[in-house]
């Protein structure tokens, strides 16, 4: 699995279709969050500030929706576009605009460009592991626990958990190649 | 030794990367490298939760958006006009007693103060509206020149005595078309009394209350209206041969009003009148490169109208107002003074608000309630055993930087949801009895 990406045409008609209805504006969403989040988190400092940026990218997309205009550029140039001026901002307010790299040389930068995809699609696959694979990447990762913090939560030995941990790498790596291939 | 598993040894590194999240990847054999660099990654994974959230929040946006907006409202509140005579009179409660005993007139507002005197009041003549006031030491009087038009204007003109009206002249037909009688009110309005006789008014009928002024300098007053409120000038300016201007109706909007240089009995009366315009401040701008002197810059009232205060060249006041939201007449209320919220567990509770969020104590009785104060607000938090399972309150709160609050939360234990809307962003909390703290920082 990769990422979601839409035949231009399929976009275009969603985006008028949300333009025309908000209420629509919940598949752009789904097909675009783990997009955004990938852009933003490496560019912020921690956790809080790449939900903050996310969340305002978002509101603004709705927020300009109908301002929109489609040109066959993508839909994500348009969000990442905001995100990058949405970290400039909060750079500035800051005054640490010197610290971190200019998240807009990221858009131009297909490298970069690249592994923003990548990150996300690794994002999306990581909801298709067992469920045993994805608790242990949720609570090691996300939630920051120890290996023995995650196996008395589950009730499972220490070892074992590293396994799990192991084998749910394995997969996505696995996975992440055939996406990417 | 024993040798480690390559799970152990993976862990090992991964273990690295996390406790030193800007460091560089760690070293690992080149079978372990390619997942240790998914693992870098997965240090970026959202959390499942935050999708959710922004994906409500926006949902909510989005029905905000789609739902249709309110009308916009007219500039001018619904009953009057563009011009509406502002009289202060000595007295307002009989000034309005007059006014229907006289002219029909049908008071639709009355704002008294504790003392009985009227702060503020409205009556309807013939579908115009008058407003009027008590005057007291720094407000004085301030009456004003009317010419009202009625179906029978001798008929209003007897009934205007007997309510006490000193006569000025006897209704006659004057040459301009109109039966017209003139009296002078115990308050100190003159009232010109008029029933067209031999023109028949454009619309089909006059405006029933039109304000007449007669300054020292029409010329300057029309020329100042052009330049402040667009005034026009309808039909011709007839004028004394000395050039004095001897009567000329403006128009300002859906109103007119009557200008004449003052001459013989009829001498100036500086009154106030009230004017609806599409814009108070560029209108208050207008006036005052115009000349006007500032009584009361542009500021929103509670009443729905911006407003704004100007004195013209000639010493005419103008209320300027431009109507901004319909408002049902708000209540003087000036401050919160508590409310109560309920809890099944008064011990549990006062744990969560005293001990946990720190909000001080004003009192309390043990097994009863006790008193807290949030932003200077006392909230009384009531036992009540039969509260348990019942749908909590929301409280609002506004917090100066919401990372701050939502690291106090975070500090306290306190797990807490959030959200965006256009204007604000929030984190909410729950109490143990299920009511809704919501921490709100404007945009």
């Amino acid at each position: 699995m990769k990422a979601p990406k839409l035949e231009a045409e399929d976009e275009r008609q969603l985006i008028e279709a949300a333009q025309r209805d908000a209420s629509r504006f919940g598949e752009l969403y789904e097909l675009n969050f783990e997009r955004v989040y990938a852009f933003v988190v490496r560019r912020v400092r921690n956790r809080a500030e790449a939900e903050d940026v996310t969340s305002e990218v978002f509101h603004r997309a709705l927020a300009n929706l109908r301002r929109f205009e489609w040109r066959g550029v993508p839909f994500a140039a348009w969000l990442y576009r905001m995100a990058a001026n949405a970290i400039a901002d909060r750079g500035q307010r800051a005054g640490r605009e010197t610290e971190l790299p200019d998240a807009a040389e990221d858009i131009e930068d297909p490298i970069a460009m690249r592994q923003v995809e990548e990150r996300a699609t690794l994002f999306q696959l990581v909801n298709d592991l067992s469920e045993d694979q994805h608790r242990v990447v949720i609570m090691r990762f996300v939630e920051q626990m120890s290996i023995r913090e995650i196996a008395d939560e589950l009730h499972r030995s220490e070892g074992a958990i590293k396994q799990l941990q192991f084998r749910a790498l394995e997969n996505l790596r696995a996975r992440l190649r055939r996406a990417h291939a | 030794m024993p040798k480690r598993s390559k799970a152990g040894q993976l862990d090992q590194a991964v273990q690295a990367l996390l406790s030193q999240p800007d460091s560089l990847l760690p070293s690992a054999e080149a079978e372990l490298a390619p997942l240790l660099s998914v693992a870098a990654e997965l240090r970026g994974l959202p959390r499942e939760e935050f999708k959710q959230q922004l994906k409500s929040s926006l949902q909510r946006s989005s029905s905000m958006a789609t739902q249709p907006k309110p009308e916009p409202v007219s500039y001018i509140r619904e009953g009057f006009h563009t011009i509406t005579p502002y009289m202060i009179v000595q007295g307002a409660a009989g000034f309005s007693d007059f006014l229907k005993t006289a002219f029909g007139a049908k008071e639709r507002l009355r704002v008294p103060l504790p003392d009985g005197s009227l702060m503020h009041a409205e009556a309807d003549l013939g579908g115009y509206i008058i407003e009027f006031a008590d005057s007291n030491e720094q407000v004085p009087p301030r009456p004003a020149e009317l010419h009202i038009y009625v179906s029978d204007a001798d008929a209003v003109y007897a009934r205007a005595l007997a309510a006490g009206a000193a006569s000025l002249f006897a209704p006659v037909d004057q040459d301009y078309g109109d039966r017209e009688g003139g009296v002078k009110d115990k308050f100190g309005n003159q009232w010109y009394i008029a029933t067209p006789i031999s023109w028949t008014p454009p619309a089909g009928r006059p405006p029933a209350v039109q304000p007449v002024l007669h300054p020292r300098g029409a010329d300057q007053l029309m020329e100042f209206l052009k330049q402040a409120f667009d005034a026009e000038i309808l039909g011709d300016v007839p004028r004394s041969p000395e050039g004095a201007v001897l009567h000329v109706t403006m128009q300002i909007g859906d109103n007119t009003l009557e200008i004449g240089d003052a001459h013989g009995q009829f001498g100036t009366v500086p009154c106030a009148l009230h004017l609806y315009v599409p814009d108070t401040d560029a209108a208050y701008e207008r006036a005052m490169r115009a000349g006007a002197t500032s009584l009361e810059a542009p500021n929103d009232k509670p009443y729905g109208d911006r407003s704004a205060g100007v004195r013209d060249p000639l010493g005419f006041t103008w209320f300027l107002a431009t109507h901004i939201r319909d408002i049902t007449f708000p209540l003087p209320i000036r401050r919160l003074d508590f409310f109560t919220i309920r809890t099944a567990n008064l011990e549990r509770a006062r744990r969560f608000y005293v001990d946990t969020l720190q909000f001080p104590v004003r009192d309390e009785k043990k097994g009863e309630y006790f008193r807290m104060e949030i932003a200077g607000v006392p909230v009384c938090v009531d036992y009540d055993a039969g509260f348990a399972g019942q749908r909590g309150n929301q409280v609002g709160v506004t917090v100066s930087h919401l990372g701050v609050t939502r690291e106090g939360l975070r500090t306290r234990g306190i797990k807490f949801s959030e959200g965006e809307r256009a204007d604000e962003t929030w984190v909410a909390i729950k109490d143990p009895d299920g009511h809704e703290i919501i921490f709100i920082q404007e945009k």
